[in-house]
Formats: structure tokens, sequence, C-alpha cells
């Protein structure tokens, strides 16, 4: 997280949270409704469940409104909301597949990760649910087939809108290993639409 | 985002970042933005939040009992250990026996011995020679030669030391053996007195009560009683109300 206290603008998710936890409840729905999609579609794609996915989505987001008046701007909110969806995600698994540790950043257990996300019971593919496009599905395939910190790093950049440097703070890399991770899921993507074309 | 401003190197491929988002639609479902809502609009009662506060604040309340509590504690314990220390200054005070536990190696007593000619000094008000805390030359000797039957004053001079030891270092279930000790101690003191005469026995009973040490002095105000039946004759007038307690 950055250490630099964030100055917030009265429209920035930062001052909406200082709104709220002031008492100002449209604050929250204002904020709410800015990152309701993004979070919910970053624990979706990783969950492959839309269930789980809405049972994880509201976990993170109570969590949001019980720490509304511990909460202070030292970094920017999105950080610390996708901090929170991101570990929500990683006890998740750790309570699904027992007491073994599933690390989004642990590059050995990945296909174990993407294996329990392709084959998982109730949890059919994690990508295949209301995708009506067909470069949109060929897409989601393409997503579903890299490894899960790579697929971390795509959806925290573009669903959760963070810059690299807060992706690397967020998943404990560095800059260089979270620019790497992006140019491979980047590249699995452009391939996934270039054979569609 | 309205709150994303891409940094440099952050744009990898605004074509895919463009089919990605027009393919990723999904929402949450009605009912669970409604739950999220309304527990966001639910304000927490007033009691919920002085409840860390309250908490605090009993803790420190009970902290506080428990600081105020504890001197008491201390005060209890100090009685008990004079008491078990007393015996040991009377022998001190007698003349070659406080030589003799010098010799010995015996420092204790020698440093209570002043404590109680200041208490003495302090409560009968009135000074006391050094003199007439001395037993006579005889008294001693003949407290040696009873020495099988009872402790004399040099064996007393020692154990007084032991259980001073024991004192220091010994949990508090020992201290009451250590009183009973000193309470048969203090009744096997009045056999070397009995050959004193009557001023000077009832001059270690007053300088044994100006001490502190009422068991001991009552031990030998029934030895001198014993010995004299007119012995409360021969005690000054601020013991008399605490003989005439004495059975």
């Amino acid at each position: 997280m950055g250490a630099a206290p964030t100055t917030a603008s009265d429209e920035s998710d930062e001052s909406q949270m200082l709104a709220y936890a002031g008492g100002s409840t449209e604050a929250f729905e204002r904020l709410y409704a800015r990152h309701r999609g993004g979070t919910y579609r970053y624990l979706l794609r990783h969950t492959g469940n839309r269930a789980t996915a809405e049972e994880l989505h509201q976990e993170v987001w109570l969590k949001v409104v019980r720490a509304r008046d511990a909460w202070s701007p030292q970094a920017r909110f999105t950080t610390w909301l996708y901090t929170i969806a991101r570990n929500g995600l990683v006890d998740h698994w750790r309570t699904r597949r027992g007491t073994r540790f599933v690390s989004l950043d642990d590059e050995g257990v990945e296909s174990a990760v993407e294996a329990a996300l392709m084959h998982g019971g109730e949890e059919a593919g994690p990508l295949s649910m209301t995708m009506h496009v067909e470069s949109g599905q060929r897409l989601v395939a393409a997503l579903e087939a890299i490894p899960p910190a790579q697929r971390d790093a795509f959806l925290l950049h573009v669903e959760g809108g963070l810059a690299l440097r807060e992706v690397a703070a967020l998943s404990g890399a560095s800059i260089e290993t979270v620019k790497s991770r992006l140019r491979y899921a980047y590249g699995r993507l452009r391939t996934a639409l270039e054979d569609l074309q | 985002m309205k709150t994303w401003r891409p940094e440099e190197g952050d744009d990898f491929d605004t074509a895919i970042d463009a089919a990605w988002r027009k393919a990723s639609r999904e929402e949450p479902r009605p009912h669970v933005d409604a739950a999220i809502l309304a527990a966001a609009r639910t304000r927490r009662p007033w009691f919920a939040t002085w409840q860390p506060l309250a908490a605090a604040a009993a803790v420190a309340g009970l902290a506080f009992l428990l600081v105020q509590l504890l001197p008491r504690e201390r005060e209890l314990e100090q009685p008990i250990r004079m008491e078990s220390q007393q015996p040991a200054a009377v022998p001190a005070e007698q003349p070659g026996v406080s030589a003799k536990a010098t010799m010995q190696g015996s420092t204790e007593p020698a440093a209570i011995a002043p404590r109680v000619r200041e208490n003495q000094v302090r409560k009968l008000d009135q000074p006391v020679p050094d003199s007439a805390l001395a037993l006579p030359q005889e008294a001693v000797e003949a407290g040696e030669s009873l020495s099988d039957a009872a402790p004399g004053p040099r064996q007393l001079s020692k154990e007084p030391r032991a259980s001073g030891e024991l004192a220091a270092g010994a949990p508090a279930p020992a201290a009451a053996a250590e009183r009973a000790a000193a309470r048969a101690e203090s009744s096997s003191l009045a056999a070397p007195t009995a050959q004193m005469p009557p001023a000077q026995w009832a001059k270690l009973i007053e300088t044994l009560y100006a001490a502190g040490d009422r068991t001991v002095a009552a031990a030998q105000l029934r030895a001198f009683r014993t010995e004299h039946p007119d012995a409360d004759r021969y005690l000054p007038e601020a013991l008399q109300e605490w003989a005439s307690a004495v059975e």
C-alpha cells in the first residue's frame, strides 16, 4: 500500500468514503455504484460461480461498511477494496481446499487452482456464464487458460482499474513481475482475438 | 474508472481493454445490492460507539482498585515478619551474648538492636540506660548451665538468626511455625533470669514491652510472678494495665 496519505477531491472515492464515515449513506451508494460491477466481476472471473461470487462480493462490501469508522485515506480506496476482495478469495480457496494454502502469487499451485476452477463440481467453468458475443467468449476462454497470477494481474488492472504499482503492492510482487504477467495475459487475449479474425 | 489515471507503462493494449469491457458486463443481482445497501444504511447504536471506551474505563478502574489493595497486603505482611524477627533483638542486647554472636559471625541481632532502643525511647518517652538491658553475668552462666533443658542465650542468639533466614525467603506457611518457635523460645527465656534482682527484672520486662515483643515480655512477667509474688509492684505505672491482663 502507498504510505503517503492520499489527498481526496470532493468526488473521489476517498472523499466519498470519508463522507460515509461521517454519516452520509448517499456517499456509500455512489461509491458502491462505481465499484459494484468491478468487484463482482473480479470475483466471478476467479471463482467461476455466480453464487460464490455474489457471496464473496457481499462479504467484501460488508467489510467496507464495518470498517467505515476506522478507515483513513492512507492509500487509494480501490487498492484497499481489491485487497479485501483478494483476501476473501484466497480465504475462500483455502477453505474449499482444506488446510492447503492457495496463493494467487504462487506459481507452483497454479495448475491445482486451475483444475479446481475448471472441474470443480458445481463450478462448471469460471467464465462461461453470460457471454453472448463470440469475441467475448474467446476472451473469456483465453483468460481462463492463463495462470491465476497472470489472470489476477489482468483483472486487478482492467476490472479494478489499478495501476501497475498498485497491483504490485497488492500482490506483493515487483513492478517488473506484474508487468511481465500483464504482457503475457494481454498476449494470450490478443492471440484469441486474432484467431477469430 | 473515474479515479484511475493510467501511468507510464500501464497501457498495454487499449483494444483488448475495450473488447474486454464490452464482453465482461456481469453485475450482482438486485437482492445482493439491496442487502449491501441495507447494511450500509444501518447506523451503529450509540452504545456500540462507546462500548470500547466503557470497557477500557472498566479495566482501568479495576487496575486502580488492585493497585490500591496491594500496599495493604504488604502492611499485613510486615507485622508477621517483625514478630518473627523480634526475639533476635533481646539476646542481642545482652552483653556477653551479643559479643559471642558477633564472634560467631551473626550480624543480624546487632543490626536490630538500635531499632529496639529507638522504639523504647519513642514509646515510653523516657530514656532507658543500656545497663538496664544487661543480664548479670551469673544469670548468663546459669542460662548456659541449663542449656540441656532449655536453650541458653547463646543458642537463642543462633536460632532467631535461623528463623530470620527463613523469614527472608520462606513462604507464608512457614511464618506460623516461626511464631510458634518464637513463643517456645520466649517461655524458656524465663529460666536464666530467675536469680535476677526484682527491679532489674522489671526493667527487662519494661524494655521488652517497649520493644513491642509482648509475648516474650508476658513470659518474663509470668516467670517474674512465679519467683516474686509481688512482681507487679516493681513494674512501672505504664505497664500496670498490660500486666493486669497477663495471666
